[in-house]
């Protein structure tokens, strides 16, 4: 599968996926990168259509309060099953493998998921055996006063202390970082009723 | 707090309503034997107990993995009190040691293995008025099998929860609706 039917072209060459290397591994609190602009303009449009085909679940405790969709990989949508192949072929594994110098295995999880008004993603590392680099996609912008903002703990000693670093979500933006018990994050409270929508997951290693 | 003013609701003082609310508790076939009682002390007391708690010195206290809460030890182990819930509990009871809790927006309490609680009895005295639990804030026991057990909350009541083995508790996250608002309810132990 050719990256280029997803991904913007400036993010194919070579030199960048250097570049890459070295800011996500140098990225604090812990290895991670933010790609901008990631998916193509025409993918975020259909994505978002297909989404809204989906039947989404709300799901609460004492974690979090947001909707989800079944795993997608599964989905019957046609857009959905051609993203998720898309993220789990041997190009994209190479390109995430490139980045992160993790090694992995192509297996994949791909959830659809909705904040509204109110909902959140408590402190946690997403450590699971097998997860390698947890990442999400983001399909529509939010601004600071939204909230929904992914958070990054710095630790000290193990322990996480305090916020250091925000991404708040933005069409096309693609997020990822390594798992581990330092990846301490959050996804923080959505303020508004500008809902946060985003496809994410786990690639396995 | 002293022990001249009368404490406890004078109706819950009668043996036939103290046996009723004994029975409800001890006798409850439930996964979650609980029993809520509303309108626990008196009026007076309780806003002597509303004046006590306001001039707590309660001291933020944030694990990030675990709670984020404001939190005080807080003397209430009166000799009314403990003679009351040792007739419920049926367990001998001289001293109960409160902690305050004090949740306000952004605050919770989440379910994590290094702070797992033993099981016992949870006394929960809700000194929180007109909380809409839309806002959060809920004191939520939960099996770890899916089942939850939210406690209404209501000012001036007393709930006694018997946490059985597997049961955990954990307070829900406090949206920004409860921005500007308190939560506050003492817990204890037995």
């Amino acid at each position: 599968m050719s990256l280029h039917n997803w991904i913007n072209a400036e993010y194919l060459a070579e030199e960048k996926i250097k570049k890459f290397q070295i800011t996500f591994s140098n990225n604090q609190p812990f290895p991670h990168l933010e790609l901008p602009h990631f998916l193509k303009q025409e993918k975020i449009i259909i994505l978002l259509q297909a989404l809204g085909e989906q039947e989404f679940s709300p799901h609460n405790s004492d974690l979090f309060q947001f909707s989800q969709t079944y795993d997608l990989l599964h989905s019957d949508d046609p857009v959905l099953k051609e993203f998720a192949a898309f993220l789990s072929s041997p190009e994209m594994i190479q390109f995430m493998q490139k980045i992160t110098k993790i090694k992995l295995s192509g297996k994949i999880d791909l959830f659809g998921s909705i904040y509204q008004d109110t909902d959140y993603l408590l402190p946690h590392d997403d450590q699971v055996p097998g997860r390698k680099i947890a990442f999400m996609v983001y399909l529509n912008d939010l601004e600071e006063d939204d909230g929904g903002a992914l958070a990054l703990y710095e630790s000290k000693n193990k322990t996480p202390t305090k916020v250091v670093k925000k991404f708040i979500p933005k069409a096309g933006t693609l997020v990822f970082f390594e798992v581990s018990e330092l990846s301490i994050h959050r996804v923080e409270e959505v303020l508004t009723d500008t809902q946060r929508i985003t496809l994410s997951g786990w690639f396995y290693g | 707090m002293g022990e001249a003013m009368g404490e406890i609701n004078p109706g819950y003082l009668k043996e036939e309503t103290k046996q009723k609310i004994r029975k409800s508790f001890l006798h409850s076939d439930s996964d979650f034997p609980a029993v809520i009682v509303k309108h626990f002390f008196t009026a007076d007391f309780y806003k002597e107990l509303e004046r006590k708690i306001s001039s707590l010195n309660i001291k933020k206290d944030v694990v990030v993995l675990h709670h984020s809460y404001a939190v005080s030890d807080i003397k209430l182990s009166s000799k009314e009190l403990c003679d009351f819930l040792s007739f419920v509990t049926k367990k001998k009871i001289d001293e109960i040691n409160f902690t305050a809790h004090l949740l306000t927006w952004k605050d919770y309490q989440i379910l994590n293995d290094k702070y797992l609680e033993k099981p016992g009895i949870d006394v929960v005295i809700d000194v929180t008025e007109n909380w809409n639990t839309g806002w959060g804030g809920v004191v939520t026991y939960t099996d770890g099998r899916g089942t939850v057990y939210p406690l209404a909350p209501v000012g001036n009541s007393i709930a006694l929860v018997e946490r059985k083995k597997g049961l955990q508790k954990y307070f829900q996250y406090v949206n920004h609706y409860g921005k500007d608002k308190k939560r506050v309810f003492l817990m204890a132990t037995i």
